[in-house]
Parts: C-alpha cells; structure tokens; sequence
C-alpha cells in the first residue's frame, strides 16, 4: 500500500518534470540554435580566414595577432569605452533621477511615464534618423535654438569631438525609458512603513531619500547598471545610421560592433570580424566578473 | 520510458504541425500548379517598371508567378550574400559588375543561354561580356547608365551664365562654377564619390582606376585628376565640402536648388522628376572633357541562381527579360536606359525639357566600370581611404599611394 503510493508520486513527479521539458522545449531549442551554437561558430571562425560564400581555411591565431598591430580595431575599442563611461553614469542617474520623481504624487504622471518610454518602443534606425535631422548644422533644431541665443552653430556630426557627444546624448535618451521603468517596479517594492517610521522620527525628503529609497533600490539598481554597461559596449545601430561612411569623423567614433559590422558583412573578412568582436565578448565578460564582485560592497539585499 | 516515448512523439508531432501549417500558408494564395519565382532587386525607383514586366510575363505564362522584393543597395548585398552562402539565393536577381566576378567564380550563377537574341546581337557587346565568365553567360544584360552634368537652368540664368554644352572642359566648368557660387548658392558639388566623381575625371586625364588587375591609383595621372576634383571644394570653394555632403547627400543638395551643377548617373533622374516643377528647370549636358571625354559606363544584369528548383521557369523568365518588349517597358517607367538596342527612344522622349539623348550619345566615350575580383572589399576601402583627404586633413598623393597598394593585395586576395 505504502509502496504503490510513494511508486503513484514519483510517477507523478517524473511526469511534472517532463513536462516541464516539454514546455521550455521551444525556447531551449531556440535559444541553442540561435545563441549558443553561434558563440561557437564564432569562436571557430575567428581562427580562420575567409573567402567567398562561407568557404573558410583555418589559420590558428593569426587574427588575434593582427587586431593588436590594428590601429582602427584599438581605435574603436577606446571609442566604445568613451563612449560607455559617458553614457553609463549619466544615463542611470538620469533613470533614477525620472523614476524617483514618476514615483511621487505628481499630477499627470502615467503620462510622463508613457512619454519616457516612448524610446524604447521606437526603432532604433527612425530615431537615429529623426535625430540626424536635429543634429544638421544648417538647418538642425539644436542650432537653430543656439542661432536664437546668438551661440554659432556646431558642426554635431562632422567634428569628433562633438560626434561623439551628439551619439551619447541619443544612447542616453534613448535608454532613460526603459532604465526608469525597472528603477520604478524597484521603488515601488520598497513598503511604505519604511517611510512612514522615518517620518514620526522627523526625516525630511532628502534623508528618506539616502537612507531609505537609495539602500534598497540598490539591487535594482545594481541590475540597471549592469544591463546598461553591457548594452552600451554593444552600441551599433546609433552610430550606424547616424555617421554616414564618407564622413571623415567614423574613425573617432565607430564601437567594436561597427567595425565588426563593417569588417564581417561589408569587406566580407567574417573571421576577422569574428575575432574582433570575441575580443569584446571577453572584455565584457571581465567587466561584468569585477562588477558581479563589487557588488559586495555596495548593494543591500 | 513509455512516457518519454510519447513525449518524443508529442513533440515530434508538434512540429511537424508547425512545419505543415507554413507550407500550407505559402501555398495559399498560388493556384495549384503554379510556380513562385523570387525576384530581388535593389532601386525602389525602378519598383513599377519591374512590376510591370512581371505582369506582362505572367500574362503569357500563366503558370508562373514572380514576387518582387525590394532591397536597399547597402543591404542587397549583405543579404544576398548570406543568402548564397546558405544556399537559398533567390531566383532572379539583380547583378552588378562590381560583384559579378565573385558570383560567378563561385558557381553561385546559372548559365544563361548563349542563343537568347541569336547570341545577345541587339546588346551592346562590351556588355555582354561583362557578364561572362571562363567563356560562359552569367547574367542577361538589363540597362546601362552613363553619367552625365545636371544643371539648374534658373540659377545658370540668375547668374547670366550660359548653359554648359559640348564645347566644355575643366577650365570653363570651374570658371562658370566661380560665377555661380554665390547667395549661398554652390557652382559645383564635388563630393567623395566614385562612379559620379572622380572616376570620371580619372579617365578623361588619361588615368585609371584598375587595369590587368592592377590598381591604377599610383598613376600621376590618376592623382592629378583628383586633386583637380579635391582642390574644386578645399582650394577653389566652388563645392560645399564634404561635411556638407555627410549631412545632406550632393543629389539632394542639387534638388534643394544649393548648388548648380551636379554630375549624376542616369539612375537617378526619377528621383530629379519627382518634383516636377523644378525638374522643369534642369537640363543634362555632357561631362566637361579633361584631355579626353570619358564617362564611366556600366549595366546591370539579371541573374539566375544555379540552385534555383524552377530552372526552366528561370529560363523562361531570362528570355522575356532580354526581348524587346521587357525593354521597351523598362524605357516606357524610366525604370533605366534599356540595353536592348533601339529601345531607348521611348526613355529619351518622356521628358522634352532634358536634353535626356545625351546618356545614351556619351556612350561613344563611355569607359565601361572597372572591375577586379573582391571588388566589394577594394571599394568599401575607398571611403576609409578618402574620407580624410577630402576634409584636408590627408594629402592626395600620400593617400593615393596607400590605397593602390592595399588595393593590389586586395585583388590578389591577400
């Protein structure tokens, strides 16, 4: 009796589990075919050199050694940190700046939420364009204001120094909605007891809002940052759409994903495009690893 | 066991659901017994021209279907790569010389009957043989195009300049560019561009790009005519400068009405009428001639995959595209100059106001589009390359110089 029972569950529990193959089946499968054999193929192919039509000869470490003497390839690595220390910083505290105000009792704020979300729900290229527009020296929104104010125009997207401002200013925009949205959910785990006591103790806004809101928003915001130094290490379609390929300034401001773009598609060198961007995969990885290994120090679970 | 088994089955079964229902879903709107043939091309100008040759095709072949798609030339052939190496090619596409060779090297193409037209007899040979390969046929010619000197009839008369004819050459093209370029109006647009800039120029100084597979770009000749191109925006400010361009491209900026003249491929002239009031005021004259007149010429092709499953249908397809009347057509949508001899009256009558008989007249001093294998790599170089010599920060000689020399490893497939 007591056996047939115990042999009744664990029929029923092997079933459970099938099942529950059965159901992460589709996006294991997926995920296999479309993510993880590709991190392989990659690896393979950035030891070979390649000619036309995926015919490849394998040629060791060849391209590694080459990245190193190559000038672009170190160029577009140090633009892609730029550009990531720009943005990283600035953009989460802009989130978290957007969400705690989105957080309080303002009037109208599911529209102020709705409207910082707009980026995100936006194509990537249209904003891109869009942007390109506002950037334009002559007949650009941004210097028109400055011609208004008696400030000469800025040639945005032809000089490097301002180019690359110009492409943070939109990978900042265009990050803030979806950053403030996960800040938010964060902000609003935090029970209102907590404030509550703090203020029978007297505390202001800014104390409650360093003693309270700040330690525990940390996992959250741990999250955030760490999302947003990967994604801005991957920056592409910005960059892409919005520095055309005669413009002199590509050099200075072209991510790694550009130039392997580029590189891949465009010259057709897929195994050197391949070791480039393994080359990102691992400086990801070991930002990521010392981040994951800070995090000790400063976020409160 | 048993209930793995029928898990496997279960998924299996699942599957193949999914597989069933797309197959379905793509034979739905075809009729039983029909054939869907790919068709992928790049020009979105050139979109109801092609349709309409579809449609004519389908008329007499009511067994055959044909779905255009439409591709943007930056993307074309990224995907059309892809597509080769996967083995999934459309059926028909476009072909251009600049990557024909690779395509055909690698038995990507179908061969096309050497006996269509009783061996291509109304085409211009030289492009024909563009498009073989170890002897065989690659691709049906389909148009060529000639590059000719728009100019804005209004601003040439605001100026009291006369308008550019035959009689032209370097010298009188800048110094009616020097009276043209004021109130904010440019005489010229020199931009960093090849086949529209200074390619042309090359040729007429006696230059060239690559010959025997061998760049041409350490020739002094070569040099010398694009520093003349260079110095027209950076010395002579006849040009806006390249930073202009990277902003609003040298075809718009000759639309906008920001600059007089503007050497142009024929392609281009349904955008240019488009808007028809100021399509009113531009006409097309030769390009001015250096120590030679020359203007590059090239065609484009159509192809066939060599892993098609209709090849017949293709055949078919192939052989309405080089008649006359999938020609005739093309000329009638100022889709492109067709490359079917005497049809081209047809694109030259539609617009008066152009002087529309000087492209296909300019293709007695046409020089056809140099060509070497990996042609997409040497190509895509020469926007690095140039880039900083047309902003003045890179001198031509120095510039020239390394290009040929990255460019002849590039053609020998280093």
């Amino acid at each position: 009796m007591n056996n047939r029972k115990s042999n009744y569950l664990k029929n029923q529990k092997m079933g459970n589990i099938y099942w529950g193959y059965l159901m992460i089946a589709p996006t294991m499968i997926g995920l296999f075919i479309l993510n993880i054999f590709p991190i392989f193929q990659t690896l393979y192919l950035s030891l070979t050199k390649s000619g036309a039509f995926g015919k490849v000869t394998f040629i060791g470490l060849k391209n590694y050694i080459d990245i190193f003497h190559d000038k672009l390839v170190i160029q577009s690595f140090l633009n892609t940190f730029i550009y990531t220390i720009l943005t990283v910083p600035v953009g989460v505290f802009l989130s978290l700046t957007a969400a705690v105000l989105l957080n309080s009792k303002i009037k109208g704020k599911t529209v102020y939420r709705t409207l910082f979300f707009l980026p995100v729900v936006s194509v990537p290229a249209a904003v891109a364009l869009v942007w390109r527009w506002i950037f334009n020296s002559k007949f650009g929104f941004i210097n028109n204001i400055l011609s208004l104010l008696g400030v000469k125009g800025i040639n945005w997207l032809t000089e490097p120094k301002f180019a690359m401002i110009a492409i943070v200013v939109v990978g900042i925009w265009s990050m803030i909605g979806y950053n403030m949205i996960v800040l938010l959910a964060g902000l609003q785990e935090i029970s209102p007891t907590y404030y509550e006591a703090a203020e029978i103790d007297g505390a202001g806004p800014i104390r409650k809002f360093f003693f309270i809101t700040l330690p525990l928003i940390t996992p959250t915001l741990f999250f955030v940052i760490i999302t947003t130094f990967i994604s801005s290490l991957q920056v592409f379609d910005l960059i892409y759409m919005m520095i055309e390929r005669t413009n002199a300034v590509l050099p200075k401001v072209q991510s790694v994903v550009v130039l392997f773009y580029r590189y891949s598609f465009e010259r057709n060198m897929k195994g050197y495009g391949s070791a480039i961007i393994t080359m990102l995969f691992f400086v990801i990885l070991l930002i990521t690893y010392v981040q994951l290994k800070l995090q000790k120090k400063w976020v409160h679970y | 066991m048993k209930k793995f088994l029928i898990l496997i089955v279960t998924f299996l079964f699942l599957l193949s659901c999914g597989a069933g229902k797309s197959s379905e879903s793509s034979k739905g709107n075809v009729e039983e017994g029909t054939k869907e043939l790919s068709f992928m091309i790049w020009d979105k100008n050139q979109e109801p021209g092609m349709s309409e040759i579809i449609k004519e095709f389908e008329k007499e072949n009511p067994n055959i279907k044909v779905k255009l798609q439409v591709i943007g030339w930056d993307e074309y052939w990224t995907k059309l790569e892809a597509a080769a190496t996967g083995g999934a090619l459309p059926d028909i596409f476009w072909m251009h010389s600049e990557r024909f060779y690779d395509y055909a090297a690698n038995g990507m193409l179908m061969e096309v009957d050497k006996g269509i037209d009783e061996g291509f007899k109304h085409f211009p040979q030289d492009l024909v043989k563009l498009y073989q390969f170890d002897g065989k046929q690659y691709a049906v010619p389909k148009d060529f195009d000639t590059i000719g000197l728009f100019y804005n009839k209004a601003l040439f008369d605001k100026a009291g300049v006369p308008y550019p004819d035959e009689t032209w050459d370097w010298n009188k093209y800048l110094e009616a560019a020097k009276k043209l370029t004021k109130d904010g109006v440019y005489g010229l647009a020199a931009p960093l561009s090849a086949q529209e800039g200074f390619w042309n120029l090359i040729y007429q100084n006696g230059g060239y790009v690559v010959k025997d597979n061998k760049s041409g770009y350490n020739d002094p000749a070569t040099q010398e005519a694009i520093q003349w191109w260079v110095d027209l925006s950076l010395k002579e400010k006849v040009s806006p400068t390249q930073k202009e361009f990277d902003e609003v491209r040298f075809n718009l900026m000759f639309t906008s009405g920001k600059v007089a003249m503007v050497q142009l491929g024929s392609w281009n002239l349904p955008a240019i009428e488009e808007n028809k009031e100021f399509a009113k005021n531009v006409g097309v004259a030769y390009l001015p001639k250096g120590k030679n007149r020359a203007t590059i010429y090239n065609g484009l092709g159509y192809s066939g995959s060599a892993k098609t499953k209709y090849p017949e249908e293709v055949k078919k397809f192939l052989t309405f595209l080089a008649s006359e009347k999938a020609n005739v057509i093309q000329a009638q949508y100022v889709s492109a100059i067709p490359a079917y001899e005497g049809t081209q009256q047809a694109w030259i009558d539609h617009n008066k106001d152009m002087d529309l008989k000087v492209f296909v007249e300019q293709l007695k001093y046409g020089v056809i589009y140099p060509v070497a294998s990996n042609g997409g790599k040497w190509r895509d170089l020469e926007n690095e390359i140039f880039a900083p010599v047309f902003a003045g920060k890179v001198d031509v000689k120095t510039a020239t110089d390394e290009y040929a020399k990255r460019m002849n490893e590039m053609i020998e497939g280093k």
